[in-house]
């Protein structure tokens, strides 16, 4: 699950203009599209929720009450206005565990992402631009990290490391590097034929700032569109462990964990499973979009037409 | 016996119309078939009284028990095809050779093709099945076994004393062991040889008395000398033989395994034609399979999914208290537990009851009082504990207990009923007294390795099961049934009296003696607290009312337990 | 183009090997084989000897090299807990895998490209709207939900289709939707991304311009090119298609080999990790090796070198 977007990569050609565009177009940009308006407002609620929340309330996602569990939500008979989403198989309130989630799986799928990028790109980089053997260690490297079944290589990682919120985290972003190395790599063969590159070496610029200086701003507007991509995957891959009982600790208050623990009693009670199903693909809906509209952002060309 | 022979009567007809039928379709052997049938079910009324079962088996008539697979066909057909029966289970065994494979789960696949000499019944007592009469030792070492006459393997072969004999030197050659065969149970009862008296008297012979040995015989399926002698393993493995009352067909591994009737079985021919078990690992598709038909037994049921199933008018909530004994294992030897009076306190911390009730439906009824929980044999004088939270914290607070230390509980994530959630309502109630307590959850090989290296250094879930049988029951904190770090007993202050006073029991045979002792031992165990006794292990089924079928204690899935009838289709 | 060949064939032997160093080097990390198979009943001392025998107590790298001696012989060795050979055990479960992974490839195939030639032609339509939707809420489901929603509601409740296990096609509906759902849903945004890149080149610009009928417009020139990215991904897709089975496996009952594996990983079952593990790669790199060939066909300019 390691190998998303890689061909959205493709997609992308370097775009030296529009890294110069600044952060006020794009914001500009972003009121423009009402879509990605709203998924950017969902996104900035639910970080907001999870990292205030937490200091402002008393309520513990942990907290177990057993006579209370499978309390349906407020408006279903025998819910209460104490659990407005309900609670769950071991009386924990779920709207509490929505909103510590959010920090959670939030945390995964973005610091996963950056892990892999941190990675990826320098890998990339250092390939593309110096080719000859640099290349092609760091390139067969990547086919054995594609080639590796990745489930099993999570899988087999998690057994050595112990599953942990951190761990889980190294884990995909460790295995999350290819992309971007791929991506990178090929931006950067591009460029070192490009006379500015030239240019510079003639001017006595060393490789390092040919490297920092004029290669990497041009490749790093697709790798963050790749990384707002991955996040969700991460997210998902995350829960899918879980799902296989591999994954963070059971009282965790993460979305995936939530929809794997309660998939087993959803004939019972639909909340929990539902309601963190809805914030997880929110976010990944919310992430998407942004990505989307960072890439149509990023990639004049498809404006064209609009 | 007028009763017997009526079932037995009824069986006949009921058999020899659906077998005329089938063999109609089949041209020819119907005549044979059916005065085999009449022969063989003549030859159980020997070996098999009336059973509970017998008034819903009696009730059916042929025509009530036409398979309508499972009411998706609202029509009742007068036709009565081959009956068969489909069990879903969560996981199945790696290999079939019942001399390779570990798991417990093995047992309830093989029940229904291989035999042991003797079985435990539903109350956990032991009988015979292969064996016509059996013997403790009047010396503590010979075990004598006499066996059914006529009894065959599905070649044709008989099962004989001499199959013993090979299936024990089968297990304990040393270049079988070599290749990977493990059957820990010769080791386990100490066997040295076994002597084939006549063809149908054996004697196994330990080399040390050691009352361990007896209820194992409940464990070794007898095998066949030809096959199991000409086969290679990889063969063995994957292909069965038998003397059971259904055959081997086929396997797919990691998705079903099959089965027919062995016409030829010396109980008589079963009534199920075709017995199937399903590997489905989800349990909600396991339930979708019990309600669209498709599976009649599913086992592993959720204990949240039971309403569901009780609603249901079609299907029954069978759940079968096994001899697991769920506790949390107690490191004697790490300082913070050192003390008894810390471990005593973990015993009135933890609302046991809570647990049972609300995680686990009340599945498991009670609160276990005593290691020991074959009938007749826990003692009478120790009294449950019950939830004191106040009481916890002044034993803790006299033993000097660190609040500050973290504490962890290990558990795997799977393995039990509701393993996880249950290990989180134990920290919770934990935490409510004061302690840093969190659950880690270990991957299960890591958890075995830790086990088995004596390596936990805080609070763990297990489970302890054992043969049916007080003084085996008293070996589990011992090690002496292997595990042999899952106690910690040794440890503790008694610890020393505990094994001695083991080591009499051991080589006792005299059966009031050995009451005493093992009364002794329980009171010394939970003097000593090396475990916290949570609850029995609950296993749950969803059964389609179409069929009688029960699940057992020991066994869990079994099809035709001794001094019983076989599992029957009723409606 | 033979040189060509031959030398990524070379590459992906390299590639395989270093699978399965790496498969290695982590289940011996994971902690130790012999207590992790050895029976619940055993005493210390027979796990000691377990281990022995085994030759379990040897360096990491004398077990690797006896691996890799077997193995380039096409011995795999004998699974530790099925106690048969692990490549009939693997051959055994591939139909099952080839037939699920398949039909998911083919549903995404089918499905992924229309939908995204369609979205980008009607760029901002109804349609296009919809159908991004659509694309977006496939990748935002895990697939354990959509497997067990499937199933509760066209096999439990419709009663349309069976619940689980592997026989006729009407079996292979649910997990293959379930399976098939996420390349789906992704593949379809990206032949629209790659699709409207195309759409706005200047080729196609002119074509248009030349008064070229607009569905011809579409297939001839845009379609054509757009193919090139994805084609890419639907190679990579059977990588996710391999080894994502394994959640839609275990859901659906379904026997292949992605559950065998995960099995073995947890089991500490080596020879057969191993033997998987250099399958599954294998397959993977020859299908890629395939899809780079292709590219070649679809598009003159690559060259191979």
């Amino acid at each position: 699950m390691s190998l998303m977007q890689t061909s959205s990569a493709g997609a992308l050609g370097a775009r030296q203009e529009t890294s110069r565009t600044g952060g006020r177009a794009l914001l500009r940009g972003l009121l423009r599209n009402r879509l990605s308006l709203t998924a950017a407002l969902v996104l900035l609620t639910l970080i907001l929720a999870g990292l205030v929340v937490p200091f402002v309330s008393h309520a513990d996602p942990t907290a177990t009450n057993l006579p209370d569990r499978f309390r349906g939500p407020a408006w279903v008979a025998g819910g209460s206005s104490a659990h407005v989403l309900g609670t769950d198989g071991l009386g924990r309130d779920v709207l509490v565990r929505i909103i510590y989630g959010a920090r959670i799986s939030l945390t995964i799928g973005f610091v996963a992402a950056l892990i892999a990028a941190t990675l990826g790109v320098p890998l990339g980089l250092l390939a593309g631009f110096y080719g000859g053997a640099v290349d092609a260690v760091i390139m067969r490297l990547a086919d054995i990290q594609l080639g590796f079944p990745s489930i099993l290589l999570y899988i087999s990682a998690l057994t050595v490391l112990q599953p942990s919120l951190w761990n889980m985290i190294l884990i995909l972003g460790i295995a999350g590097w290819v992309i971007h190395a791929r991506l990178v790599r090929a931006q950067a063969l591009a460029q070192r034929q490009m006379d500015y590159v030239d240019a510079a070496r003639a001017m006595g610029a060393s490789n390092t700032r040919i490297l920092a200086r004029h290669v990497l701003p041009n490749v790093l507007a697709p790798t963050i569109v790749i990384a707002s991509f991955s996040v969700a995957t991460f997210i998902i891959t995350a829960s899918s462990l879980s799902f296989l009982g591999l994954g963070l600790p059971p009282s965790t208050p993460d979305w995936g964990l939530m929809i794997a623990d309660a998939m087993h009693y959803i004939r019972i009670a639909w909340w929990p499973s539902t309601f963190a199903g809805l914030a997880l693909s929110l976010t990944v809906f919310g992430v998407n979009v942004l990505g989307d509209w960072l890439r149509d952002y990023l990639d004049p060309r498809l404006r064209i037409d609009s | 016996m007028g009763a017997d022979l009526d079932a037995i009567l009824r069986r006949v007809v009921a058999g020899e119309i659906r077998l005329t039928r089938r063999d109609l379709l089949r041209a020819g052997l119907s005549a044979s078939a059916a005065a085999a049938l009449l022969a063989a079910c003549g030859g159980t009324s020997v070996s098999s009284p009336p059973t509970q079962t017998s008034t819903s088996s009696g009730s059916a008539s042929p025509a009530a028990r036409a398979t309508t697979s499972a009411g998706l066909s609202a029509t009742p057909q007068v036709t009565s095809g081959p009956l068969k029966l489909v069990l879903a289970q969560s996981s199945e065994p790696s290999t079939l050779d019942p001399q390779f494979e570990q798991s417990g789960i093995i047992g309830t696949y093989l029940n229904a093709m291989q035999e042991h000499l003797m079985e435990f019944d539903r109350q956990l007592a032991i009988k015979n099945v292969l064996a016509e009469t059996s013997q403790q030792p009047t010396d503590g070492l010979t075990y004598r076994f006499k066996l059914h006459p006529n009894m065959k393997f599905w070649d044709g072969t008989p099962v004989d004393a001499n199959a013993v004999k090979f299936t024990y030197d089968r297990a304990l050659n040393a270049d079988n062991r070599k290749k990977g065969l493990s059957d820990p149970v010769p080791t386990l009862q100490g066997v040295d040889h076994v002597n084939v008296v006549d063809p149908l008297t054996v004697e196994v012979v330990t080399a040390k008395p050691s009352t361990l040995a007896w209820p194992f015989f409940c464990q070794e399926f007898v095998l066949a000398p030809q096959y199991y002698g000409s086969k290679s393993f990889d063969q063995t493995a994957i292909a069965p033989m038998g003397s059971g009352p259904w055959k081997f067909v086929s396997w797919a591994k990691g998705d079903q395994l099959q089965m027919t009737a062995n016409t030829d079985y010396w109980r008589g021919k079963p009534q199920i034609d075709t017995l199937v078990f399903r590997t489905v690992p989800d349990s909600s598709t396991r339930l979708a399979l019990l309600q669209r038909g498709d599976a009649d037994i599913i086992g592993d049921v959720n204990p949240d999914d039971a309403p569901v199933i009780q609603a249901d008018p079609k299907f029954r909530l069978e759940s079968a208290l096994t001899t697991f004994r769920v506790h949390i294992g107690v490191p004697c030897n790490q300082p913070k537990w050192k003390d008894r009076r810390a471990r005593t306190a973990l015993n009135y911390a933890i609302n046991v009851d809570n647990i049972i009730k609300f995680v686990l439906g009340g599945f498991p009824k009670e609160r276990l009082r005593t290691p020991v929980i074959t009938p007749g044999w826990p003692n009478p004088n120790i009294k449950a504990y019950t939830y004191d939270p106040n009481q916890a914290k002044s034993l803790l607070n006299a033993a000097g207990f660190d609040w500050t230390q973290p504490i962890k509980l290990y558990t795997t994530s799977s393995g039990g009923m509701k393993r996880l959630d249950v290990a989180q309502a134990i920290v919770a109630d934990l935490q409510k007294l004061g302690m840093k307590a969190q659950v880690q959850v270990l991957d299960s090989t890591v958890y075995t390795s830790k086990l088995k290296a004596k390596e936990f250094d805080d609070l763990y879930i297990g489970q302890l099961g054992a043969p049916s049988y007080g003084p085996v029951e008293v070996a589990l904190p011992t090690g002496d049934l292997g595990l042999d770090s899952t106690h910690f007993i040794d440890a503790t202050q008694n610890g020393p009296t505990y094994l001695n006073l083991y080591q009499q029991v051991r080589t006792t045979f005299d059966d009031a003696k050995q009451h005493d002792l093992v009364n002794q031992l329980q009171a010394l165990f939970m003097e000593e607290s090396p475990w916290i006794l949570l609850y029995r292990e609950v296993y749950l089924f969803g059964v389609n009312k179409r069929t009688d079928w029960k699940p057992t204690e020991y066994t869990r899935i079994h099809f035709w337990l001794p001094g019983e009838q076989d599992t029957h289709i009723i409606g | 183009m033979l040189q060509y060949v031959v030398r990524r064939l070379l590459l992906s032997v390299l590639v395989v090997f270093g699978v399965s160093l790496v498969s290695f080097g982590l289940m011996f990390l994971s902690g130790d084989p012999a207590s992790a198979l050895a029976g619940d009943n055993w005493t210390r001392a027979q796990i000691d000897e377990f281990r022995h025998q085994m030759g379990f107590d040897r360096p990491w790298y004398v077990q690797y090299g006896e691996f890799v001696a077997h193995a380039v012989r096409g011995n795999f060795g004998t699974s530790l807990r099925q106690h048969r050979p692990v490549f009939e055990l693997l051959m055994e479960r591939m139909p099952a895998t080839l037939e699920l992974t398949g039909s998911a490839f083919l549903l995404s195939l089918c499905l992924s490209i229309p939908i995204g030639i369609l979205s980008a032609a009607r760029r901002n339509s109804v349609y296009d709207r919809a159908a991004m939707l659509f694309a977006l809420a496939g990748q935002s489901m895990p697939v354990f939900w959509v497997g067990t929603m499937l199933i509760l509601i066209f096999a439990v409740r419709l009663q349309w289709l069976p619940v689980a296990g592997r026989g006729g096609l009407d079996h292979l509906i649910l997990p293959a939707i379930a399976l098939g759902l996420f390349p789906v849903a992704r593949n379809a945004r990206v032949v629209r991304s790659s699709m409207l890149e195309v759409l706005g080149a200047d080729y196609v610009r002119t074509a248009r311009a030349k008064g070229l009928p607009g569905s011809r417009v579409l297939l001839r020139h845009a379609f054509k090119n757009a193919l090139l990215p994805v084609v890419t991904l639907f190679g990579l897709d059977i990588g996710y298609l391999l080894s994502g089975a394994v959640i839609t496996e275990s859901i659906f009952a379904w026997p292949g080999v992605g559950r065998l594996t995960v099995d073995a990983v947890l089991g500490k079952d080596l020879p057969l990790v191993e033997a998987a593990v250099v399958v599954l790669a294998g397959g993977f790199v020859l299908i890629n090796l395939l899809v780079d060939l292709l590219y070649g066909v679809l598009d003159p300019r690559v060259r191979f070198q």
